[in-house]
């Protein structure tokens, strides 16, 4: 009974929402919002005293609905209100999508083309991901206010557009979005495995269920979805064996392969296999070829870097990054040397948004280490210091800048 | 062995306002207070919140009155079946019950109908 219930009221929060939703029509998001509430309150009620129901996931979709016309009802205006809670989902008519999951149909719907990115990623973490907004809040590393106001903004313009019928011109833009919504989660989980934060670690599972779910509806299973959750179930599989993630890039050939997932990295051969069908080629499908090498090099005992390097140019010359110009530079570190990477590398330092990214300070030292240049390695190493960063990642900084020291003192 | 009744009284909005992954928490609780105390915790029942009626004769009319609503200070919510030697032993199971976090309970004996 108590691991049915292993975060039921999150995951349930992020599928109800969608269903009330998906029935009342998008101008009714504080309705459907607050008709959860309701059934999560009387749950809470009811079930310590009168005990846990055989099924709650079908109690709470019950109250849910109950709750929802019992609002319906109060409200006076709701006679002509009451049939928007239909029977069958009214609000995304994608043709011909007749499986569209709910949680899929409210993505699209937060994934609206004028709406700034960090508001669709505040949007679907409470909407979808079940979370709260201080819960966001720490989930994006912001302010509760910042976060609160990112999600009313999404939610006041979802409603003022209203029902909506997406077009098919329309949809393959909100795919492309949803796709890019869906891996800024998975990289905010990636990011906080040192397991300090319970709300952040199940990011990674929410946006590998939702692109999952993406991927079995037809209206929006594109290989590109599968390019995407090849890299999730890829990234995922090292999760366990990384120290964090800032050792994750500098110390991959240090880490001990026996310990990835071989359930992640089997999905994610799988969905490789599947985003290969077809002309398309999406950053996801170069990103994920790039996570298959490294995975495949878990098999072979060695990492093929010069296809490494490969992908990385063609990332680079289609969807250029200063965050792709750092890791490309560890490529050209393993294919041409360290000048070589030096060089690479210099783009991203002159970048001003990765002034403060204590990875790059820390790549940057490696490099110069490799070099034999240990006070220029120690100054950088510093310099990763001084960035914002977490504890196990300052530990780690902390024993590369010591291994410096020793090194000088033997020679 | 005598039963007891454990009477819950406590503010339903209290609990409204905490985020779905907290009320996990605060369900799990209860269920492991109900499991560590199996052997005495053989019932309990939920009154539903927000309706009911409070009757009274006033001479030769019923007073009927709608009530007690959720605005009250503290509301009859639910009671536990507990089984134990003596007040003293059903106050030990009262006192670990996650319920008192959020409001009080009462315990009162049943009288035996024999």
């Amino acid at each position: 009974m108590t691991a049915d219930l292993d975060d039921i009221f999150r995951r349930e929060a992020g599928r109800l929402v969608p269903f009330l939703l998906r029935r009342l029509g998008p101008r009714h998001f504080d309705l459907a919002e607050d008709s959860v509430q309701d059934a999560f309150v009387e749950a809470i009620r009811r079930w310590p005293v009168s005990g846990v129901p055989d099924d709650p996931r079908a109690w709470l979709l019950r109250a849910a609905h109950r709750k929802a016309l019992d609002r319906l009802k109060r409200d006076s205006t709701a006679e002509r209100k009451a049939h928007l809670l239909a029977a069958e989902p009214a609000v995304m008519e994608i043709e011909p999508a007749r499986d569209l999951p709910d949680e899929v149909a409210v993505l699209l719907l937060a994934c609206r083309p004028s709406l700034p990115r960090e508001s669709q990623v505040a949007l679907a973490l409470r909407t979808l991901g079940g979370l709260s907004t201080p819960e966001v809040a720490r989930a994006l590393l912001i302010s509760e206010a910042a976060a609160a106001q990112r999600i009313v903004r999404a939610k006041r313009a979802i409603e003022r557009e209203g029902a909506t019928r997406v077009s098919d011109a329309d949809l393959e833009p909100r795919i492309d979005a949803s796709l890019d919504v869906l891996y800024l989660i998975f990289n905010e989980g990636h990011h906080a495995t040192d397991g300090a934060d319970l709300v952040r670690s199940h990011l990674v599972g929410d946006a590998i269920h939702l692109a999952e779910l993406m991927a079995s509806a037809s209206a929006t299973s594109r290989p590109r979805v599968h390019a995407l959750l090849s890299l999730m179930h890829l990234g995922a599989s090292r999760l366990a064996a990384r120290t964090d993630s800032l050792g994750d890039l500098v110390l991959l050939d240090e880490q001990d392969r026996s310990r990835w997932d071989p359930a992640h990295l089997a999905r994610g051969f799988r969905h490789l296999d599947l985003a290969a069908r077809g002309p398309e080629v999406s950053r996801f499908h170069l990103e994920a070829g790039i996570a298959a090498i490294h995975a495949g090099a878990h098999v072979e005992g060695r990492t093929d870097w010069t296809r490494v390097l490969e992908l990385y140019d063609e990332i680079m010359a289609r969807w250029p990054t200063p965050v792709a110009a750092l890791n490309r530079a560890v490529a050209v570190l393993h294919v041409h040397g360290a000048e070589a990477a030096e060089t690479a590398l210099r783009p991203a330092q002159s970048d001003p948004s990765l002034a403060r990214y204590a990875l790059l300070h820390a790549v940057a030292a490696e490099f110069a280490r490799k070099r034999g240049d240990v006070p220029r390695a120690e100054a950088l190493l510093d310099r990763a210091l001084g960035c914002p960063g977490s504890d196990p990642q300052r530990r780690f900084l902390q024993r590369r800048r010591d291994a410096l020291v020793s090194v000088r003192i033997t020679m | 062995m005598n039963t007891y009744y454990l009477i819950l009284r406590d503010h339903p909005e209290a609990l409204a306002s905490i985020s779905p992954s907290d009320m996990q928490a605060v369900i799990q609780r209860y269920v492991k207070w109900r499991e560590d105390n199996a052997k005495h915790v053989t019932g309990g029942e939920k009154l539903a919140d927000g309706e009911g009626r409070v009757l009274r004769r006033k001479g030769a009319s019923l007073d009927v009155s709608d009530g007690p609503f959720v605005e009250a200070k503290e509301i009859l919510g639910g009671f536990f079946v507990v089984e134990a030697e003596s007040y003293e032993a059903a106050q030990r199971i009262a006192a670990t019950c996650p319920h008192l976090e959020f409001g009080s309970i009462e315990i009162r004996r049943m009288e035996p109908t024999a």
